[in-house]
């Protein structure tokens, strides 16, 4: 899945807005992404100007 | 909070309060939900701190009455409190890699009328929050849109958990708008680009020029990026602002070169930043039928370009007006007016009048120029100064007049770069831009 790096992130919204699967939310206005929403299509990855969100590696 | 409203507004920026505060003037109940908790911190940001006084655009004047402290456009005849402080702006100056410069305005300090009017968008979002506040409006934070569907005349909206209906929509939930997403229109545009933008305010930026806007195309790894140095209304901020077309181009590093090694670089010495932003931009050609199934889309949401703060507000408050109108037409029962002239306002404004392909056309000059010679050695024919203005589309025009009454010169100079030019002026620019990113 994908996580947001929260040093990075300033809560723009633009992932929220792009995610195909609307599994990234904003709560208490920082950028949340929902781990049973998110198919880890990297989407988000491809258009934040910061780099904040990770792909983080399967465990196992 | 209720459930059921005359009118719901998805977003709540200058777009979606003009139009609350369109409906609420005319007794209609309205709800204006944004995903936000806290609706006056900026977290988003591109270039929108500067007003240009004295240009029309999307059909009006915007006028700042400095004696009332308040923001007027007198052909929408709005007019609304902005109590923040203002700075005025009388030159913007361009600047290619290597340093050469285009002008536009004298550069004669505070001699002349400005170009722009900076001001605090923090303190003009909490006006309008004040302006609208009444019984008939409902501001409904923390509340994302999450969904449409339609059950008759009436139409329901999801919000995560909760649902509200109303008998019209107004999308002013501005680029990448869910709500035009969702009904599916973009599968009618063409997505030309993302627009990467990271920006942060700065401290300790001196140029050796006050009042004046200042901007740059920079190229990193001979990837085009923009810079823009916007004055803040107060204090010695600057807004400084990087855009790029090109995925994958890291805009932290970028920030640090243009620090560190850019022209600018002398400038930025000691320079310290006091807040952090970023935007993405999904840039779509413009939604050409604005109204839908009783949602009515407005400013950035059915457009391509950035409409920025003044856009937003005329054609919010147009918005506004007209949702107003139209249900009048129909608690009297007669033949419909407002909606279709919205329509005919939207085709004359967002598709013909502010074409697209001009819009980027500016954002494209770096890309017709291709690399940063081309760009110095047709910056460096541009000593003579511009007419005074910050109107983009405007600065095209003067642009490309320039440059045609120059073809003699470049011809006899440097055949190679009229070619390359008379090749990349000739195409569209979506079509250069979609060609070029995707080489």
């Amino acid at each position: 899945m994908v996580r947001i790096n929260t040093d990075e992130c300033v809560s723009c919204g633009g992932c929220i807005d792009l995610c195909p699967t609307v599994a990234i939310r904003m709560v208490d206005d920082r950028v949340v992404i929902d781990p049973e929403k998110c198919t880890t299509c990297k989407i988000c990855v491809q258009v934040c100007p910061l780099n904040a969100p990770r792909v983080l590696e399967e465990a196992g | 909070m209720k459930e059921q409203y005359d009118v719901i507004i998805v977003g709540a920026g200058p777009a979606g309060l003009l139009a609350a505060k369109a409906l609420a003037e005319n007794g209609f109940d309205i709800a204006v939900l944004d995903r936000r908790k806290d609706l006056t911190t900026l977290t988003r940001t591109c270039g929108q701190s500067l007003l240009p006084p004295n240009e029309y655009f999307f059909g009006d004047l915007f006028h700042y009455n400095a004696k009332d402290k308040r923001f007027c456009f007198p052909h929408s005849g709005l007019s609304f409190p902005y109590t923040g402080p203002v700075k005025n702006l009388y030159t913007w100056r361009m600047f290619s890699p290597g340093m050469q410069k285009m002008q536009f305005g004298r550069g004669q300090g505070n001699e002349g009328a400005p170009i722009a009017l900076s001001y605090d968008k923090e303190v003009l979002i909490e006006c309008m929050l004040n302006e609208i506040k009444s019984d008939h409006v409902d501001v409904i934070n923390e509340t994302e849109f999450t969904d449409i569907a339609f059950q008759g005349p009436t139409i329901v909206v999801q919000a995560g958990d909760k649902t509200f209906q109303s008998k019209l929509v107004i999308a002013a939930d501005g680029t990448n708008s869910r709500v035009v997403e969702k009904l599916g229109y973009n599968n009618n545009r063409r997505h030309i680009a993302n627009l990467y933008v990271k920006s942060c305010f700065v401290k300790g930026f001196t140029p050796p020029f006050e009042e004046s806007i200042i901007t740059g195309i920079s190229f990193i790894d001979s990837k085009p990026v923009y810079v823009f140095l916007l004055p803040r209304p107060e204090g010695a901020e600057w807004n400084f602002l990087i855009l790029t077309f090109e995925a994958g181009l890291d805009l932290e590093a970028a920030y640090e070169k243009i620090i560190a090694e850019s022209g600018f670089a002398e400038w930025f010495k000691g320079c310290e930043k006091t807040r952090e932003f970023a935007a993405i931009e999904s840039i779509y050609s413009p939604v050409v039928k604005p109204f839908r199934n009783n949602v009515l889309i407005t400013g950035d949401a059915g457009s391509c370009q950035e409409l920025e703060c003044l856009g937003a507000m005329v054609t919010g408050w147009k918005a506004g007006l007209t949702v107003a109108a139209a249900l009048k037409e129909q608690q009297l029962g007669i033949a419909p007016q407002a909606i279709p002239q919205y329509e005919e306002w939207w085709l004359n404004t967002y598709i013909k009048k502010y074409d697209y392909q001009d819009y980027l056309s500016i954002f494209g000059i770096a890309y017709i120029f291709a690399n940063p010679e081309v760009v110095d050695y047709v910056f460096g024919l541009m000593e003579e100064p511009f007419l005074p203005t910050f109107n983009p589309y405007r600065a095209v025009g003067l642009l490309g007049e320039r440059l045609q009454s120059l073809i003699p010169t470049i011809m006899a100079e440097r055949p190679d770069i009229l070619q390359q030019l008379a090749g990349k002026m000739l195409m569209f620019p979506s079509d250069l831009l979609v060609q070029t990113l995707t080489e």
